[in-house]
């Protein structure tokens, strides 16, 4: 499908780094212990201690975008439900087939890490995969913010589980934590923040340089790399290319006559073709909740406080109300139009409020949002004729205002 | 009618009414039994716990997206009809990601009556668990107190006495099941959370009275556990009377899961209370390696002496159907046969007679043919 929007050039150096990134996985490069983690684990400490880690959760939405029905039915034959995660099921489908999936199903860990700051799911499927290889797991347990503050007791609870977690990585992969290396760590970690955060806010520009898809794809660093300098790297290449956009601006939809803000994970299997309805009409996503979820900062001060603090803190850690607030301040921030709410069949954190959630936003805001049904990975759950009428309908309807 | 058919009559009625006839400001309205009720009780609050019976919830629908789990769209359904608005207040743990995003839709949604939230730890055997949660409870306690509920430790410790006397009630119901039909037995045991708890006591230890004077019931057809998350109406033990099965153990969360464990009562009552909710059979939202769901329904249909486990699972509902691989893993491996039942929030009758038919012929038959 041809695309309608400009090709990124740091598009190339984003392929090697993570074809790089998987080759050290599966070839364990320098003997270095693998372990699996979620996307909510605190992967500084890893990282300083030469754990490397891996994400099945970015495998699953590579394998996604490529096509992954094979494993989300290798997973159904073992009895997981097609209502589970999708992701869930490509990765565990893809361990069950082994050398027969993408990249030979992620290889084996060593050791899980797996945090419930995004969901319980990645427990459940963390423990489904510890069964699996074998492997130990680790479970960093924060607790949820349902009135959006940090209570002691939670921050206490969180930072001594970090603590034990440097004492079992200890004990399993042989190395001490050097709270130098964690300190470098760290900075590598919150400069990366910082640069995708601010790539991501210059978006606020008319017209945008980049869109949503665009950060979509270039995600995988912050999620995957986040605390070594190649993602530093990285990240400053994006943000020289999208300033210089700026600079000359050039847009990432041309035309752009509406700015929609995006809420959800991507629909991977789909994710040019869905999107390639909006810049047709002008509309350009500039804004998102999902690629922000890494963009705080560990703060200075003791490292385990600062880390549990984050990642406690995080976007899906906190209430649906403050989650609403934060999308109309997105909305604001970056006058958008519109917004589109993806409904997950795989996330239900994300996705059971969202038609409240719509409401909320709003109210807050004056501008509509389009609410549809789909699936972030498996396409079965996607159902082509009507999600494209219904986006058919709200750009018009966007059409009707803007005139 | 006998004394005891009386008494099970009423604790039958009271398993299956939507509110009992009290005071509604008295009621602390629950959705899972990781509530702590002996705090709530100690703060002079009946907890009763929030069913979704089956019926359609047409207020939710607009609320909801389709994969959302029967039990959060019957709650919140009976919540915006405005049917809950006169409870004291509305407990939400945070058990799995369905219960959490409940409360932050039904907040928004509609502003009474208070919810209290309750995020108690779900790495159950964390070595820091204990001090989490105790501080957990005192903050609940604290949020109580704001609502003109306060606990006193005193308090606190009869109610853990009183909890304890209900939860060994319901122990030796489920240990006279040869005595009731699975359906009575589910009634009676389900009917625990259903009314104040000195009022079923007075109800079950009659109950109990009027079982141990009568003779088992004949040993006839097939032996089975019901397993799963809530069990919200009868429908279940129903046909498996009807189609001539026994159920000989539960493993639910409104059946026998949280009574077999009691807190201490002596020492620091807030501790014994986090210590209780640790211990007891976990939820397989939870993680507790120590002790794996899988191998505890295992356990339970041997110990039982059952031939065939019922899985019911609740559309939707993401523990358990993750879990619901190594049980079966776990039932095969000990020769325990398992039905796996999905049920939605309306059911029809006839397909699950079905396969309950099927699933009890298949143990009736003899093992060589």
């Amino acid at each position: 499908m041809a695309r309608n929007y400009p090709r990124l050039e740091s598009g190339g150096e984003l392929t090697r780094l993570m074809i790089e990134h998987y080759g050290q996985a599966l070839g364990r490069q320098g003997g270095l212990p693998v372990a699996w983690v979620t996307s909510g684990a605190p992967v500084e400490l890893l990282r300083a201690m030469d754990v490397l880690p891996v994400y099945p959760e970015n495998y699953a939405a590579v394998c996604a975008s490529q096509g992954a029905v094979p494993l989300c039915e290798a997973a159904e034959r073992l009895g997981y439900s097609r209502d589970l995660c999708a992701y869930a099921r490509i990765s565990i489908g893809a361990a069950a087939i082994g050398d027969d999936a993408p990249f030979a199903g992620l290889g084996r860990p060593d050791l899980l890490v797996a945090c419930n700051n995004i969901c319980g799911t990645v427990v459940k499927w963390f423990q489904a995969l510890a069964q699996r290889f074998a492997v130990p797991l680790f479970i960093l347990d924060t607790p949820f913010l349902p009135d959006d503050t940090i209570n002691e007791h939670a921050l206490a609870y969180v930072a001594g589980q970090l603590e034990d977690l440097v004492r079992w990585l200890e004990r399993r992969a042989a190395r001490r934590l050097d709270r130098a290396r964690l300190a470098d760590v760290l900075a590598l970690s919150n400069e990366t923040v910082a640069l995708w955060r601010d790539i991501r806010g210059l978006c606020r520009a008319h017209p945008s340089p980049l869109s949503v898809p665009d950060l979509f794809v270039t995600m995988a660093p912050i999620v995957s790399l986040r605390g070594t300098p190649e993602a530093v790297a990285f990240y400053r290449m994006l943000h020289s290319e999208a300033e210089q956009r700026v600079r000359q601006g050039v847009s990432a939809v041309a035309g752009e006559r509406f700015r929609l803000l995006w809420d959800n994970i991507a629909i991977w299997p789909r994710i040019y073709h869905f999107f390639s309805q909006f810049p047709r009409r002008g509309a350009c996503f500039v804004a998102d909740t999902y690629t922000g979820a890494w963009d705080t900062e560990v703060e200075a001060g003791e490292p385990l406080e600062a880390l549990a603090r984050t990642y406690l803190g995080i976007f899906l850690n906190h209430s649906l109300a403050h989650r609403a607030e934060r999308m109309a301040q997105l909305i604001g921030e970056y006058a958008c139009d519109g917004f589109v709410m993806h409904a997950n069949r795989s996330c239900k954190p994300f996705s059971l409020g969202q038609p409240v959630a719509r409401r909320l936003v709003t109210d807050a805001t004056g501008v509509p949002g389009l609410l549809f049904e789909a699936d972030m990975a498996d396409p079965r759950a996607y159902a082509e004729e009507a999600i494209a009428a219904r986006v058919q309908a709200f750009l018009e309807a966007l059409d009707g205002r803007a005139s | 009618m006998s004394a005891g058919i009386g008494v099970l009559g009423a604790l039958q009625e009271a398993a299956l009414r939507p509110l009992p006839a009290l005071a509604a400001g008295s009621l602390a309205g629950v959705a899972c039994s990781y509530t702590p009720l002996e705090l709530l009780h100690a703060a002079g609050l009946v907890p009763l716990r929030l069913r979704a019976p089956g019926l359609p919830a047409p207020a939710a629908e607009a609320w909801l997206p389709s994969f959302a789990c029967p039990l959060i769209r019957g709650v919140l359904g009976a919540a915006l009809t405005g049917r809950l608005d006169a409870l004291a207040a509305v407990i939400l743990p945070h058990t799995c990601d369905s219960m959490q995003e409940l409360a932050g839709i039904w907040r928004a949604l509609r502003p009474a009556p208070p919810l209290l939230t309750f995020v108690e730890p779900l790495s159950l055997e964390g070595p820091r668990a204990p001090a989490y949660l105790r501080q957990e409870l005192l903050s609940l306690a604290g949020r109580l107190e704001h609502l003109g509920r306060p606990v006193a430790a005193e308090a606190l410790a009869r109610s853990i006495v009183l909890y304890n006397r209900l939860r060994r009630a319901v122990q030796r119901i489920d240990s006279l099941r040869d005595r009731l039909a699975a359906a009575e037995a589910w009634a009676a045991i389900a009917a625990a959370w259903q009314m104040p708890p000195e009022h079923y006591l007075s109800l079950a230890e009659a109950l109990i009275a009027e079982l141990e004077a009568r003779p088992p019931r004949p040993a006839q057809g097939p032996a089975v556990i019901l397993a799963g998350s809530v069990l919200d109406e009868p429908l279940i033990p129903e046909l498996i009377d009807a189609l001539g099965g026994r159920v000989v153990g539960d493993d639910l969360c409104n059946g026998t899961r949280d009574a077999i464990t009691l807190a201490a009562e002596s020492g620091d009552p807030w501790a014994a209370l986090a210590d209780r909710l640790l211990a007891r059979p976990a939820c397989p939202a939870k993680h507790a390696p120590g002790a794996p769901y899988a191998a505890r329904l295992a356990n339970l249909a041997a110990r039982r002496g059952a031939q065939g486990v019922i899985q019911v699972l609740v559309k939707f509902c993401d523990p358990h159907g993750f879990e619901a691989v190594p049980a079966g893993q776990a039932l095969a491996a000990s020769g325990t046969a398992r039905l796996f039942l999905e049920v939605e929030a309306v059911n029809a009758p006839e397909q699950l007679r079905t396969r309950l038919q099927a699933f009890l012929e298949m143990l009736s038959a003899p093992a060589d043919t």
